[in-house]
């Protein structure tokens, strides 16, 4: 396949060794500065965004001023030495902050950004073992991160840097700051536990020595050009090290992308590595399984992967199966099975133990099965064979051994033990924890007194110089490529329950179907009843679930001492599992994950308490370490035994939260806490009698001081003046804020002179029909202008249910909400019913509020082509599987286009994927079917059959407002906890009584829904009579016309303006350049001769300007 | 029926004295006793406590809870010479448990830790923490602490303790106080709290005994 010639990365020098040794590289800042001398404008690495986006990329002297702006940025705060927490997204910005931070001499601590909405507990005890300095995150998250940050004492004290802020002129002030080889540049943390972090210290020595160690066994010698694609986190060893560490050092290229850019698409992986032909990457076993899964043949004809020769992965042994699977669905491509380049190394041991040889592919060894179980190597026979695949010959330059983890006794050829290694590429220990180190690194083999070795914690035996991996004296488990440590899992999950018996777990890895699952077993206690079985497994999936993102698949309830033990009382869990295989664990109950079950485990993620006793709950929940549901509000914080420190500790809490003084005895006066919360929630009972001057002062010391911003280091503000100038160049006057005088509808008054009006949502001229008027004059006098607090509280009023029951029987749904904005209305309802877990699909012209509701509420969010059903069915064919809930938004009437979806097809499409739907009616509710009931209406599907309808009352319906209309029990359940309503003033009286009188008008007077259509029909006809270009406009009241060209479609707006016609421009970035348009909103008030006026004005005016 | 005997709760610690003020300490340990809550319940506790036991929502908070009522009543059975489930335990309007025959009595407990103070002369309060890093201890101080509290704290702080050890420390100190006056935080005048009679509790609670424990514990005694 031909590449065109502009996309392929120009050949790169070959860096020779003796270049690289000449440079007297001791350190990676000595390797970078050297090639940024020796190659300043070769290209070192390029980033995919994903998404369509061009590729950025960065040279070597970019990159070395780069990082000398970000160290010189850290100096002013850290000395040679101290840490830097690396918080940056994948990217140039990524790479730039870690070598800023070697730069600087600090010692680079990499992990992954938090997510804002959750952020990983990890974080803030890495950082309370480690303790930085400086934090290098970026502006975008630094933002996001206010709160946490403040909340946590060992992430307040840092100093946060936006390394994606690039200072030009910071590079200048960079000093060197004499970095050694000696010395520890980063340090990769390991540990997925919270409670005793584990920072691997990796010096530059370290670095280098493996870096040579990888590239003689990779045969790099023997090669001019190499290409990697990499997309494995770059926190990580594999990433950052193998993918971005490497290229530098051998002074070649590389192609770097985002994890989140390959799961979403795992052919953009395979595309990047056949564009730039690429030679090298990485990936676990589930990526390749993955690219099987979801890359249709027909996706694979544009792929050319011969040039792919070393595929490494060090921290699975790559299976077979998947070898196979792999090589046989991409023959066509050119990829050669040779390519697996067979490898197994760890973090303590910088990245690579073993592998090769190069260009062979994996070779394997038949042994004995039953023998291996006796950790002994003995020749396969007929019925008692076990296929291992080798992971590679231990490289020169570094000793592995064969020990016997009891006895210490270096193991013979036929025996199984503890891989130890030992060589420069062997860490110095774990930060800041010396028992620990010593444990694993300091290591002697029986006999001897030197060296010194790493103990791996992991099982095998060398076979004719090749290592073979058979297991995990740590038992550790991974799954979909993340390690998790059974510990960890066992500790969250049977804290989860009071039936269960702490300490009485194992958690382990079953393989199943061509991937490892999840399996846990659980004792409980002799209390445990076999009702509770139930709500027992729920709550173990959902702390699971909940505290360590995953989802067990088996869950089993053993009965008490079920669980073997060693005679030292450990959990042997590899037993155990040998004993649910067989059917021997005293199993009293079991529940094999299906996606009910895990939707019911994670089904009331969403507390419908009110906020203070879901805080409380919380709070509680997060102390004693237990789920929050088995948090009962009907109890008494004191019968969780809560000691003085932690209820003083609490109570600061509550006030800093509640913002005000809380008295101490109420948390053991109330007799629940339910009671508690009211109590608090009423404000008066709580303040204690001394909230004087003195404490308020106290309380606001605690306020962060919030300086204004420049408006001129504001890019965005920049951006937006640009394009108004752009208008202004052009001679054209400002098209937004517009002052209309007086009541708008198919005519207006801007300065004096009366207009054509189709620049408004008046679809049924109700805005300015006098017995609306009338209605909230008389709303007005009886409710006065404001309910003056939340309808939760004290703003209800009556005709705000009266509305709601209207709107509802309106559009044939049993109940409504409503809410003070349409924005509102989608933010807070899909943001709140959905969540991490959850999957929603979105229309790609979806209005931008849906869209932030989307982004907002933490779920994964898939954007489809517009109006594209079948394109849905697909996604959620491919995905509905690994997501509790999935919701579909769509739109009524969509107000770029003015166009309408098939909601017959949508319907049927989220019944078979047990989706639901959600249609915005924005602009179709009034306007479509024969007496506007909406979508439904037109399409003669029964409005019940999409769960949720949202509207807005500010268009057909004269008012100002959104609604959200569902079953009763989602009504109900939006009423009490969703937060743009709970903590949102209850709609103005005038603004239900507009809304209200104009649906019953409406509902008296269908014939104006008539008219609407049949003007909306006459607009488009004589428009396409006249050749204008309105798209897909068809049925409703909204017709654009495409021009094609941002500028003559304000030009032409203006034009229209004089001859006493008001229509809006719609202009990039609203929408792309090539679709800009003048976008004519129909009413049903416009007579037919203005219609036929305006069309001919445009379309004389379009003529003219051909 | 009632077994009363030290040897099956807890044991006698030692002997405070404070300006020449008596107090006997006897402590126990929670997890030694996991297997024996039930049999305490039904031995020593009054029908109250014993459904009060019940509406404990962690294992870990009944346990204790038994174990310490099962302590208290043992020692005052064989103080005042009366079978453990017949002693009344009253409290006072601000909630502190006392027994009336001239005896006064304070319990506490940290972690595994249960300790109770006896005297025969003056009203008594206890107090113990398991030494650990205490969240937002700063913010803790800063709300909870006396300046005179402030000024102890940074003392410690001066010469090496964290903030949390001395956090833990002065805390102590304060509880022990506010018990032996019988009030809760907010209810004590900083003078009436000062002028009480406190001491750390350092030398016994390094020798307890019967727990090879890689916490300290410190803690401190107050007559009021």
């Amino acid at each position: 396949m031909a590449v065109p010639a502009a996309t392929r990365p120009s050949p790169i020098r070959f860096a020779s060794d003796d270049e690289v040794r000449a440079a007297g590289c001791e350190t990676l800042v000595d390797l970078l500065r050297f090639r940024a001398e020796a190659s300043p404008e070769q290209t070192v690495y390029r980033f995919l965004p994903g998404d369509t986006k061009p590729e950025q990329r960065i040279t070597y002297r970019e990159l070395d001023r780069r990082a000398k702006s970000v160290a010189a940025r850290i100096a002013e705060t850290a000395n040679r030495g101290d840490r830097a927490l690396l918080l940056v997204p994948p990217g140039l910005d990524y790479v730039a902050a870690y070598f800023g931070c070697l730069y600087a001499g600090v010692i680079a601590v990499p992990a992954y950004p938090p997510n804002p909405r959750r952020p990983d507990p990890r974080i803030p005890s890495i950082a309370g073992n480690c303790e930085p300095v400086v934090a290098l995150t970026t502006t975008a998250l630094l933002a996001k991160l206010d709160q946490w940050r403040g909340g946590d004492e060992r992430l307040a004290a840092i100093r946060w840097i936006a390394a994606d802020e690039d200072w030009p002129d910071a590079a200048g002030a960079w000093r060197d700051a004499g970095v050694r080889g000696s010395d520890v540049a980063m340090l990769q943390y390991t540990s997925g536990s919270t409670a005793a972090p584990k920072g691997v210290m990796l010096t530059h020595r370290n670095l280098l020595h493996n870096l040579s160690l990888i590239r003689t066994a990779f045969n790099v010698e023997h090669r001019v050009e190499d290409v990697g694609v990499f997309w494995l986190p770059p926190f990580h060893d594999m990433g950052l090290i193998g993918g971005i560490l490497q290229p530098c050092y051998l002074g070649r290229g590389a192609v770097l992308m985002s994890s989140a850019t390959f799961l979403q698409r795992p052919l953009s992986w395979l595309e990047a590595m056949s564009t730039y032909r690429a030679t090298t990457s990485a990936a676990p076993n589930f990526a390749f399984d993955l690219c099987v899964e979801r890359i249709k043949p027909e996706e694979m004809r544009g792929l050319d992967l011969s040039s792919w020769h070393t595929m490494f992965d060090g921290a699975e042994p790559i299976r077979a199966d998947t070898i196979d699977r792999f090589a046989r669905a991409f023959a066509d491509t050119g990829f050669r099975r040779q390519a697996f380049f067979p490898c197994y190394g760890l973090a303590e041991a910088t990245l690579f133990v073993s592998g090769g040889p190069w260009g062979q592919g994996p070779s394997t060894l038949d042994v004995s099965r039953s023998a291996l179980e006796q950790k002994r190597v003995a020749p396969a026979t007929a019925g008692d064979r076990l296929r291992l695949i080798s992971s590679g010959a231990p490289a020169s330059g570094q000793i592995v051994r064969i020990v016997d983890p009891d006895t210490r006794l270096a193991c013979d050829e036929r025996r199984v033990g503890e891989i130890w290694v030992s060589g420069d590429s062997i860490a110095g220990g774990y930060w800041n924890n010396a028992d620990e180190s010593a444990q694993t690194f300091a290591a002697m083999i029986e006999g001897d007194q030197t060296p010194l070795f790493l103990r791996t914690g992991d099982l095998g035996f060398i076979d004719d110089g090749q290592l073979f991996v058979t297991g995990r004296l740590k038992d550790l488990i991974i799954l979909s490529g993340r390690n998790y440590y059974p510990q960890d899992l066992e500790l969250a999950a049977e804290r989860s329950h009071p039936s269960l018996r702490p300490g009485h777990a194992a958690a382990f890895a079953l393989t199943g179907e061509g991937r490892e699952t999840l399996a846990i077993a659980l004792e409980v206690t002799r209390h445990h009843r076999e009702s509770e079985h139930e709500s027992v497994i729920s709550a173990v999936r959902r702390a699971l679930a909940d505290r360590e993102g995953v989802l067990p698949d088996v869950v089993v309830l053993v009965r008490q001492n079920g669980i073997p033990r060693t005679s030292s009382g450990k959990v042997q869990r590899r037993a155990t599992r040998a004993a649910l295989l067989d059917g021997r664990l005293d199993v009293v109950a079991r529940s094999d994950a299906t996606i009910d079950d895990v939707a019911r485990a994670l089904g009331d993620h969403a507390d419908t308490s009110a906020p203070v006793e879901a805080w409380l709950r919380r709070w509680v929940a997060d102390e004693l370490q237990i789920d929050v549901s088995s948090v009962d509000p009907t109890a008494s914080v004191r019968e969780y035994g809560l000691d003085s420190v932690t209820a003083v500790r609490l109570v600061t809490e509550l006030e800093q939260v509640l913002g005000h003084r809380v008295d101490v005895s109420l948390l053991w006066r109330e007799p629940s806490i339910r009671s508690l919360s009211r109590a608090l929630d009423a404000g008066g009972h709580a303040l204690s009698s001394r909230t004087g001057s003195d404490d308020v002062a106290s309380l606001r010391r605690d306020e962060r001081l919030v300086s204004p911003l420049p408006a001129s280091e504001f890019p965005e503000y920049r951006l937006l003046q640009a394009r108004l100038e752009e208008l202004e160049r052009h001679g054209l006057e400002n098209p937004y804020f517009r002052v209309h005088e007086g009541s708008t509808g198919s005519t207006a008054i801007v300065g004096g002179r009366e207009l054509v009006n189709f620049a408004n949502y008046n679809y049924l001229g109700l805005s300015g029909d006098p017995r609306v008027n009338a209605a909230v004059i008389d709303a007005v006098n009886r409710y006065g202008t404001s309910v003056s607090a939340s309808r939760v509280v004290s703003g209800e009023r009556p005709i705000h249910q009266e509305l709601e029951q209207e709107l509802a029987s309106f559009i044939g749904v049993e109940d409504c909400i409503l809410y003070i904005g349409g924005v509102t209305a989608n933010v807070s309802t899909i943001s709140h019913l959905i969540g991490a877990g959850d999957v929603v699909l979105c229309d790609e012209l979806l209005h931008n509020s849906a869209m932030q509701g989307a982004l907002f509420s933490g779920a994964h969010r898939l954007t489809f082509p517009h109006n594209d059903v079948s394109a849905v069915d697909r996604l959620l064919g491919e995905v509905r599987s690994k997501y509790r809930r999935a919701l579909i938004v769509i739109e009524g009437v969509y107000s770029a286009d003015g166009d309408v979806p098939d909601l017959a097809r949508f319907v049927s499409v989220k019944k078979r994927h047990e989706a639901w739907l959600m249609v915005d009616e924005a602009h179709s509710i009034g306007v479509l079917g024969a007496t506007g009931r909406g979508l439904a209406e037109q399409a003669g599907v029964s409005p019940r059959a999409v769960d949720l309808w949202m509207g807005t009352l500010s268009k057909s319906l004269a008012s100002v407002g959104g609604y959200i209309g569902a079953r009763r029990e989602i009504v109900e359940y939006l009423k009490y906890t969703a937060p743009g309503f709970v903590f949102s003033v209850g709609m103005a009286p005038a603004n239900v009584a507009a809304a209200l009188e104009a649906l019953r008008i409406l509902r008296r007077e269908p014939e104006r829904v008539t008219r609407l259509h049949e003007n909306a029909l006459l607009f488009l006809q004589l428009a396409k009579e006249r050749r204008l270009n309105t798209g897909t406009s068809r049925g409703t009241p909204i017709v654009p016309v495409i021009l094609g060209d941002s500028v003559k479609a304000v030009r032409l707006s203006q034009q229209l303006f004089e001859r006493g016609i008001n229509v809006q421009p719609m202009v990039a970035p609203a929408v792309s350049e090539t679709a800009a348009r003048l976008r004519f909103f129909v009413a049903s008030t416009h007579t037919p001769h203005q219609i036929r006026n305006t069309v001919e004005t445009v379309a004389s005016l379009v003529d003219a300007t051909v | 029926m009632t077994r009363s005997s030290t040897s099956d709760v807890g044991a006698r610690l030692g002997r405070v004295t404070a300006s020449s003020t008596v107090a006997d300490v006897w402590y126990a340990w929670v997890g030694d006793h996991a297997r024996d809550v039930d049999r305490f319940s039904r031995d020593y506790l009054s029908s109250e406590e014993a459904a009060r036991r019940r509406q404990y929502r962690s294992r870990e908070a009944a346990e204790r809870y038994v174990v310490t009522r099962s302590l208290v009543r043992i020692v005052l059975s064989e103080r005042l010479g009366i079978p453990g489930r017949d002693i009344r335990v009253n409290r006072t309007d601000a909630g502190k448990p006392v027994v009336a025959g001239g005896v006064h009595f304070n319990v506490t407990h940290s972690a595994d830790l249960i300790l109770m103070a006896l005297s025969d002369q003056r009203p008594v309060g206890v107090d113990v923490e398991r030494r650990r890093d205490v969240e937002r201890v700063h913010a803790l101080i800063a709300r909870w602490l006396t300046d005179a509290e402030r000024n102890e704290l940074a003392q410690l702080t001066a010469r090496g303790a964290t903030s949390s050890d001395a956090f833990l420390r002065v805390w102590s100190l304060k509880e022990a106080r506010l018990k032996a006056l019988g009030v809760g935080i907010s209810g004590a005048a900083s003078a009436a709290l000062h002028a009480v009679d406190v001491r750390p509790l350092d030398d016994l609670l390094e020798s307890l005994p019967g727990r090879p424990d890689e916490h300290h514990y410190v803690g401190a005694i107050a007559f009021a």
